[in-house]
């Protein structure tokens, strides 16, 4: 019985409870060793609202089987490299992405930080200074050289 | 929920007399509102269809008037926000919904400017600084700059020297430091009558390039000292490929003789001709350090060793010098050769000499000591190359031999060709033999392989003698008397591009850069060439004498110089050397 992996309770910041399996926690860090603890109570996490965190079951429940990558020793410079699923599932508003990286760090998930920083890199690639402002929506006036 | 539901009929109720007395007049409303609103409410049902249908129109005077008046003043709209934040979540998005279609599209233009923001993300600025550092470094050093551009935060974060040292190699070029290259010859240009220079600057504007080329450290190499190199290796590539040529100068020597072998180590310029002479050049300083004199014949080839220290060349005298770089004093003779020293090759202090007398010689320049003779060619050794143990040579009997230099034994002997081998290249760490022949043809060979099976690929096209040959990967650059350059795949055995433009044989070929090969050529032009797209990016030097016997005999280069010798056979053109300098400083 204690040698099995139990799912565990997450409580958001704004106090919505989740259940998650230990195929799912296991590819954050952060509650890997949660699991790892058999912990019954909820985990509260402070730094994600119940909207991002359902997103981050969502890409974690489709990247369950993925194959671990070797650790890097060189930093990636392709971002190119994004599959399909990845692409639609970041086709969100910026803000949104946003928190993702910020959930994805808080929450040690090494795969979908790096595809959400190479998806906020691509939309600057390529493009001019004034093009990059109106992607991010940087004003002219404020913070400008 | 029977509390809610009665606050909930107050506010219907009071709908419609809010928007009757507007239908009538303000004075009316304003005077007696009660008493109005309970006898409307009773009144026929004529008054309720008229009500109904001037809804829309009550709800748009309310949107316009709002940018017009202070909110707080207008008991209407404050009216509807209390009538708002009573409703559930899905109700309020309901009357969202509604309101806009009920909205002109200025109004709607304003929403979106104030809505839109909230979707948007300053990203390098809110994140953490090694979040955003994450983000920059999936982006190439070109994107960065632009990033720079941006805004103020944004610059300070992609100028963290962390993000452009992660650049690849590639990218973040290594350069010797800024060079001077002001004084001596450089005090003149190369530009003379019957010397073309095309794209070199003007000599009037010379003095202020010459004063902001001593500036060699800049505001950004202060602040952010990695992307100062990658501006610097991006303004040299852009030097060498469109820019005006800022810098260049004539050394004047071996009068009226060949320079037969040129070669650069660092800021050594060395040149050997069948004057009998070495002469050893500063090229930062543009002038001669010294002549090299003591061969009683020609100089056919030198070499400089990879420490810097020493210079060797072999001469029609038959024998070897071996020559200090300090003082220009000469160290040791190596004699044994009996015939004309043809070639060498150097891999620490061991050289290897090849001779028109069919035998290669094992020498250790330092001691001066004479290691080995390798006898087994039947005619003159024309080129070697050597790694530290295996030495590779190709001759005028048509073949190419291995040997070790230790034992002095011939491992294989690679046979195909069926003229001379003219020219050669070694790759050690992949076994691979590059020969070129005067039989039109370069074979690649791979010597481990079975006796009889080392040739690997035949590369067909060239109708001449091959003259010179690079290879990075698996692509081949080569030059020939045919007046061609070729770009071959030597995994696939094919020819990937043929340069045209010279107008006779080549002569030398250095390849630097990403994709940037240079040419010289008895036609009297030095090319650059891009071999990535198989195009000319321009010509670098042209003799008005060429083709009336003016000639280009070599070519060399550093990653921010080029030097080619310059002569005629026929005294139409002077013996000198061309330098052209393609430097820049850290911004």
């Amino acid at each position: 019985m204690s040698s099995e992996e139990q799912d565990v309770k997450i409580v958001t910041s704004d106090d919505v409870e989740f259940i998650v399996s230990p195929k799912i926690a296991n590819q954050s860090k952060l509650l890997a060793d949660f699991v790892v603890l058999n912990q019954r109570e909820p985990i509260p996490l402070k730094n994600v609202t119940s909207e991002i965190f359902k997103k981050v079951i969502e890409w974690c429940e489709y990247h369950a089987e993925d194959i671990p990558k070797p650790p890097d020793n060189v930093e990636e410079k392709r971002t190119d490299d994004i599959g399909e699923w990845d692409v639609e599932f970041l086709k969100v508003d910026k803000g949104t992405l946003f928190e993702l990286v910020l959930a994805a760090t808080y929450l040690d998930i090494k795969g979908l930080f790096n595809v959400t920083c190479k998806s906020i890199a691509n939309s600057i690639k390529g493009k001019s200074p004034e093009e990059i402002r109106a992607v991010f929506n940087l004003g002219n006036e404020t913070n400008m050289e | 929920m029977w509390p809610r539901n009665d606050v909930h009929m107050d506010d219907g109720s009071m709908t419609p007399e809010d928007q009757e007395p507007v239908t009538d007049n303000d004075m009316e409303y304003n005077d007696n509102g009660e008493e109005s609103s309970y006898s409307n409410g009773s009144s026929s049902s004529y008054n309720a269809d008229k009500l109904s249908s001037s809804r829309p129109l009550q709800h748009k005077l309310d949107l316009s008037a709002s940018p017009s008046r202070n909110n707080d003043l207008n008991p209407r709209v404050e009216h509807l926000i209390a009538l708002f934040k009573d409703l559930s979540s899905a109700e309020q998005m309901d009357a969202f919904t509604r309101l806009l279609q009920e909205s002109n599209m200025t109004n709607i233009r304003q929403l979106r400017a104030i809505i839109e923001p909230h979707f948007q993300r300053d990203f390098l600025s809110c994140l953490p600084v090694e979040l955003g550092m994450k983000i920059l470094h999936n982006l190439t050093g070109y994107d960065l700059l632009k990033v720079a551009q941006v805004s103020k935060n944004w610059k300070l974060i992609s100028e963290i020297d962390k993000i452009w040292k992660s650049l690849g190699v590639e990218e973040f070029k290594h350069h010797p430091d800024p060079t001077d290259r002001v004084t001596g010859a450089w005090q003149g240009t190369a530009i003379a009558a019957g010397v073309t220079i095309p794209d070199h600057i003007q000599p009037c504007d010379l003095n202020v390039h010459r004063f902001l080329k001593l500036q060699k450290f800049g505001d950004i190499f202060e602040r952010a000292a990695d992307k100062s190199r990658y501006l610097r290796a991006d303004k040299i590539e852009k030097n060498w490929n469109a820019n005006p040529i800022m810098g260049s100068a004539v050394l004047r020597g071996h009068e009226d003789h060949v320079i037969t072998c040129m070669q650069i180590h660092d800021d050594v310029l060395v040149t050997g001709s069948d004057d009998n002479t070495l002469k050893v050049w500063c090229i930062d300083k543009g002038e001669v350090m010294y002549t090299l004199v003591g061969h009683t014949g020609g100089v056919w080839t030198s070499q400089i060793s990879q420490c810097g220290r020493y210079i060797v060349s072999g001469s029609t005298d038959r024998t070897v010098k071996v020559w200090s770089t300090v003082d220009g004093s000469l160290l040791h003779t190596l004699q044994g050769h009996t015939s004309t020293v043809r070639c060498m090759a150097m891999a620490g202090s061991i050289l290897v000499t090849g001779s028109r007398d069919t035998t290669l010689r094992v020498w250790d320049v330092e001691s001066g000591r004479h290691l080995a003779t390798l006898h087994g060619h039947h005619a003159a050794v024309r080129c070697v190359q050597f790694d530290g143990t295996t030495v590779v040579s190709g001759g005028y009997d048509f073949t190419v031999k291995i040997w070790n230099a230790h034992t002095g034994r011939c491992i294989r002997t690679l046979t195909g060709h069926n003229n001379r081998v003219y020219s050669l290249l070694f790759e050690s760490e992949r076994s691979i033999v590059c020969s070129g022949s005067l039989d039109t043809s370069i074979r690649v060979w791979d010597f481990t392989r079975p006796e009889g099976q080392e040739c690997v690929a035949l590369l067909q096209g060239h109708t001449s003698l091959t003259s010179g040959m690079q290879l990075r990967g698996n692509i081949l650059v080569s030059c020939n008397a045919d007046s061609h350059v070729r770009v071959w795949d030597i995994h696939e055995g094919t020819c990937v591009h043929m340069l045209s433009g010279h107008r006779s044989a080549i002569t030398s070929l250095q390849w630097f850069g990403r994709n940037m090969v240079a040419t010289s050529s008895d036609d009297g032009t030095v090319k650059l060439w891009d071999i990535e797209r198989g195009a000319l990016i321009r010509d670098l030097v042209t003799l008005d004498s060429g083709g009336n016997g003016g000639c280009i005999w070599r070519l060399c280069s550093t990653s921010t110089m080029l030097a080619c010798a310059v002569g005629s056979r026929n005294n139409t053109e002077e013996t000198k050397v061309i330098l052209l300098d393609f430097d820049a400083v850290y911004p």
